[in-house]
């Protein structure tokens, strides 16, 4: 059934025609996107994941902005607001900041890296299939560019009752932003199914 | 034009993979990866119905109860989203008002009604164009995640702002309702199987 691709918001059945690159093949009936030829190669995604995992760790170890506020000076990293939401016992608010600002993002890219160091180094664990599925998931929990948003809101509240200074967490935490979303940009999916296959087949 | 279910082809719904799906073979699943075929999510509507209620019962406690207070030398002012709005509004952040408005009462609302309109509309009981259910689905799916951002400022609010009785921010029982809307507005989101908006259309034109 190669010569064939299905929609996935209308399940038209269309004729899949080979296109050129950077060009994208939209649902004839639904206008959706059908399939794209700007894929990153599994190195690329490789090496955007790693990066963004040390922008993760520096982005959490380094504060995102210290605060001098009635003469008292202090700092905040990223996971700091959700452990404070956590010891006021608002565990489920708590729980979601962390997962969706935090959490989220951190797996999404661990299990991508693992997925492209599997595939690449062609070896076939039962865990790839799970991998790729998490990796599935987590796409649509990852919300760094809403708490970039909140984080800028936050420092404009905060701007009139006290001096703000950005650090080197702030920093890191952008460039993760930016990494994350050409990752998302750049990433198909359908590339890792088929080259997983394709090391199952030579391993049988 | 052509349904892949009217064709016996299923499209598995984690990895993408078309499979051939004989009729008379119950609880198949994918070769490639091993998830149940379907041709469509499993009671779709029912579930979406189902987040989409609860969220729009959540929205009550939500906007009545206070979503964080404010202490200032000993005195505790609680706000609603809504106060919250109206304060930052008076305080000449009319910017950042209008988008904590858009974001934490317009959206999920926008949300809740455009998807149960949708819902509507694809069990008949009222018309919107196929085309127009589309967009306005895409819409509420690319929007979706936005909503979350007034509780993202409270966590950073509450981390910073923390000096006892002197002055200090912290969360009310609000929050918590207001992030069960966000969750059940993106799980419904999630449920809902756009193809039905086809099927739909397919069953018309059969008539």
């Amino acid at each position: 059934m190669s010569n064939i691709s299905v929609c996935n918001k209308c399940d038209l059945i269309v004729d899949h025609i080979a296109i050129a690159k950077n060009k994208h093949a939209h649902c004839p009936r639904c206008n959706s996107l059908l399939y794209t030829n700007t894929l990153f190669s599994i190195s690329t995604i490789l090496a955007l994941s790693i990066t963004g995992l040390i922008l993760v760790v520096i982005a959490n170890v380094f504060p995102m902005f210290t605060i001098t506020m009635l003469g008292v000076e202090d700092s905040a990293t990223l996971i700091q607001g959700a452990w404070v939401l956590f010891q006021k016992k608002f565990y489920f608010v708590g729980l979601l900041v962390i997962f969706c600002s935090f959490i989220a993002p951190f797996l999404f890219l661990s299990c991508l890296a693992q997925v492209c160091l599997l595939l690449l180094t062609k070896r076939n664990t039962p865990q790839l299939i799970l991998l790729l599925k998490l990796v599935n998931f987590f796409t649509e929990w990852s919300m760094l560019e809403v708490y970039l948003v909140s984080f800028l809101i936050a420092v404009f509240k905060l701007s009139d009752i006290a001096d703000i200074e950005f650090q080197l967490g702030l920093l890191s935490f952008v460039s993760l932003m930016f990494i994350s979303s050409l990752i998302m940009y750049g990433l198909n999916l359908e590339l890792f199914w088929q080259k997983m296959e394709k090391n199952a087949k030579r391993e049988r | 034009m052509q349904n892949a279910k009217d064709n016996q082809i299923a499209k598995c719904h984690e990895c993408n993979l078309l499979i051939s799906v004989k009729q008379d073979v119950k609880r198949q699943r994918c070769p490639r990866c091993f998830t149940r075929v379907h041709f469509r999510i499993p009671r779709s509507i029912q579930k979406t119905w189902a987040y989409l209620i609860s969220a729009a019962i959540m929205m009550i406690p939500a906007n009545f109860l206070p979503i964080s207070t404010l202490t200032s030398t000993g005195q505790e002012t609680p706000d609603t989203i809504m106060s919250g709005t109206i304060a930052l509004a008076q305080s000449d952040n009319l910017g950042i008002a209008i988008i904590i408005f858009v974001a934490s009462i317009l959206v999920p609302l926008f949300k809740i009604i455009g998807l149960m309109l949708i819902l509507l509309s694809v069990q008949n009981k009222i018309f919107i164009s196929a085309k127009r259910k589309l967009l306005l689905f895409n819409a509420i799916h690319w929007i979706g995640k936005w909503s979350i951002m007034d509780l993202f400022v409270i966590s950073i609010m509450v981390a910073v702002i923390n000096r006892g009785n002197l002055l200090s921010v912290d969360p009310g029982y609000g929050a918590t309702c207001f992030g069960l809307v966000v969750v059940l507005t993106i799980l419904a989101a999630e449920s809902f199987d756009t193809r039905l908006i086809w099927d739909l259309n397919h069953k018309n034109e059969r008539k």
